[in-house]
C-alpha cells in the first residue's frame, strides 16, 4: 500500500505564489483534483512528479519522494512525442524509458493496450491517431509498468462525450492497488470514476472528501426558484445555472442556510458549495 | 506470479547495460524522426555525388571537389539528428513527460555523434580507395580528410548542443549554424587556404570550440533545471 503525504508545499513563480502551504495525504485509490482554472492543480502535479522545485516536503511511505524509488506514471496536458512511431513502437519506447526488462515488455504492452482498447491500432502511427485515441495512448503509457502513482492531468480535455465515457470505464477497470490522481475541472468526470475529491482554489487545498461527503455539504441548500424572484432575501452562495421550463426562466441556487423543500444535491452542488463557502470565510 | 512480484519484476533496476539502454532508446528516437532521418544520407551521399558530377562536367579535378564538399556538408549535417531529437525534449509537446525519466543527454549526444561518424566514415574509405586507384592520392590525404571533417563535426555538433540547451529553442542553433556556415564559406573563398591543413590553429580552435559548446550545453542542462 502506498501513501503520499504532502506537507506545507509552497511554490512561487517569481513573486506569484501558485501553491500556498498545501497539505494532504493520499492513499491507494482514485482521487479527483478539482478546481477552477488557475487553482494550482497542474503545479501541484508537477511538484509531485518532481518536474519543478518547491518548498515543503512530499513523503512516500515515510520516505522523501526523491529517495522513495516510487514509480510514477504521468500523462501531461499535452502528449505527443515522436509522432512517426507506431502505437506499438511508442509503447516499447516508454518501456525502455521505464526500464522494464525486455522479456516482460510484450506482455505488459499487450495488457495496457487491452485496457485502453487500442490493440487494433497498434500498427498505426501515433501522429495519425485521433485526439481521443492519442489520449488513450497517453493513459496506456502512464499505466505501463504498473506504477505506484498515476497522475493524469486534464485527461478528458477536448474529448467528445463518448471518449469521456470510455475514459471513465478505463479508470474503473484499472486495478486500484495504486494512487491515481486525476486533475480536471469537469465534475461529471470526477463523479464517474473517482472515490475522493481534492478541492483546490487559488493555490490551496480546501478539502479532501468522498463523493457522498461532498454531496452532503450541499444537503438541503439547493433550491429552484424563478429568476424574477431573485431579489428575495435568501442568503445565496451562488446561482449554479439558469434554465427555461414552460417558457419561465428558473434558477438553481445554492444557499448558505438550510432551506425547506430543497432539491437533492449533486456532487457539483457540493463542489460549488465548498468552493464558494470557503472563499467567503 | 503474484501481483507484487509482478510489479517488482517490471521494475528490474536496469534492462541491461547502460549502453544497451542508450542504444535501444536512441534507436526508437531516430526511427521517430521518420523521413527526416534520411536527410544526412541524402546530403552526404546524394548531394556530394551530384556536386562532383557537376564539377566533373566543368573540368574541375573530382578528388579536390570531393574533399572540399565533404568538408562543407558532412560537418553541417552532424547536428541534424541531435537537434531534431532533442527538440522533443526542449520544445516538444511531450517534453514534460520525457523530463520525468532520468536520462543523460550528453551520453545520448555522444551516441548520436558516433552513429553519425559511422555513416560518413565510408566516404573516407571511398576517398582512400579511389585515390589509391588513381595514384593521385595517398593515405595522408585520407587522414587529412578524416581529421578535417571530424574536427569540424565536433565544432558544429558541440556549438549546436551548447546553444540548444542554453536557449531551449531549436531555431537558434539552426540559425547559428547556418549563419556560421555561410560566413565561413565566404571566408574560405577569400582565403582559399582553410581546409587542407590538419592541425593548424583553426582546426584546433574548431575542436576546442566544439568541446566548449558541449560543456556549455551540459552546464545549462543542470543549471536550467528548475
Amino acid at each position: 500500500m502506498s501513501q503520499i503525504e504532502i506537507k506545507y508545499l509552497l511554490k512561487k513563480y517569481g513573486k506569484k505564489e501558485v501553491l500556498h502551504n498545501v497539505c494532504c495525504t493520499l492513499k491507494n485509490g482514485v482521487y479527483g483534483l478539482l478546481g477552477p482554472n488557475g487553482a494550482g492543480k497542474t503545479t501541484l502535479m508537477r511538484c509531485i512528479t518532481q518536474l519543478c522545485s518547491y518548498q515543503g516536503e512530499i513523503f512516500v511511505n515515510g520516505k522523501k519522494i526523491g529517495k522513495s524509488g516510487i514509480q510514477i506514471g504521468y500523462l501531461p496536458q499535452s502528449f505527443q512525442v515522436f509522432r512517426e512511431l507506431t502505437v506499438w513502437e511508442m509503447m516499447q519506447y516508454f518501456c525502455i524509458l521505464k526500464k522494464i526488462p525486455g522479456k516482460m515488455r510484450e506482455e505488459e504492452i499487450k495488457r495496457c493496450l487491452q485496457i485502453v482498447n487500442l490493440e487494433e491500432q497498434k500498427n498505426q502511427r501515433a501522429g495519425k491517431l485521433s485526439g481521443g485515441m492519442l489520449r488513450r495512448l497517453g493513459i496506456a503509457q502512464a499505466i505501463l509498468g504498473q506504477p505506484d502513482l498515476i497522475i493524469l492531468d486534464e485527461p478528458t480535455a477536448g474529448l467528445d462525450p463518448e471518449e469521456r465515457l470510455r475514459f471513465s470505464s478505463i479508470i474503473n477497470r484499472m486495478e486500484k492497488d495504486c494512487i491515481v490522481l486525476i486533475s480536471t475541472h469537469i465534475v461529471e468526470d470526477v463523479e464517474a470514476c473517482c472515490e475522493k475529491i481534492i478541492v483546490m482554489k487559488q493555490g490551496s487545498v480546501l478539502d479532501v472528501l468522498s463523493l457522498d461527503e461532498l454531496r452532503k455539504k450541499a444537503e438541503n441548500k439547493v433550491v429552484e426558484r424563478k429568476a424574477e424572484e431573485s431579489s428575495e432575501s435568501v442568503e445565496m452562495v451562488v446561482v449554479e445555472k439558469e434554465y427555461k421550463k414552460e417558457g419561465i426562466l428558473y434558477q438553481r441556487v445554492l444557499t448558505a442556510e438550510v432551506q425547506e423543500g430543497a432539491l437533492e444535491p449533486s456532487v457539483e452542488d457540493g463542489y460549488l458549495y465548498v468552493l464558494h463557502q470557503k472563499r467567503g470565510e | 506470479m503474484g501481483e507484487s512480484s509482478l510489479k517488482k519484476g517490471l521494475r528490474g533496476s536496469t534492462s541491461g547495460s547502460s549502453l544497451e539502454y542508450i542504444f535501444e532508446k536512441n534507436k526508437f528516437e531516430l526511427k521517430g524522426l521518420g523521413v527526416l532521418f534520411f536527410v544526412p544520407f541524402f546530403v552526404n551521399y546524394g548531394l556530394i555525388a551530384f556536386m562532383m558530377y557537376v564539377n566533373y562536367i566543368v573540368d574541375n579535378p573530382p578528388e579536390a571537389v570531393f574533399f572540399d564538399k565533404c568538408c562543407c556538408y558532412i560537418p553541417l549535417m552532424s547536428c541534424w539528428w541531435m537537434l531534431l531529437i532533442f527538440r522533443e525534449y526542449v520544445e516538444g509537446e511531450g517534453r514534460e513527460l520525457l523530463a520525468l525519466y532520468e536520462q543523460s543527454k550528453i551520453k545520448d549526444a555522444i551516441f548520436l555523434f558516433v552513429v553519425y561518424f559511422l555513416t560518413w566514415f565510408p566516404l573516407v574509405i571511398f576517398y582512400f580507395v579511389y585515390g589509391a586507384q588513381e595514384n593521385a592520392l595517398i593515405l595522408d590525404a585520407s587522414v587529412q580528410l578524416l581529421v578535417a571533417v571530424f574536427v569540424r563535426c565536433v565544432f558544429y555538433f558541440g556549438i549546436s548542443f551548447g546553444v540548444l540547451f542554453l536557449t531551449r529553442k531549436i531555431m537558434v542553433p539552426f540559425l547559428f549554424i547556418m549563419i556560421y556556415y555561410l560566413a565561413s564559406q565566404s571566408i574560405y573563398h577569400v582565403s582559399n587556404q582553410l581546409i587542407m591543413a590538419i592541425l593548424r590553429p583553426d582546426n584546433l580552435q574548431s575542436f576546442l570550440s566544439g568541446c566548449i559548446g558541449i560543456g556549455i550545453g551540459v552546464t545549462s542542462l543542470r543549471w536550467k533545471k528548475e
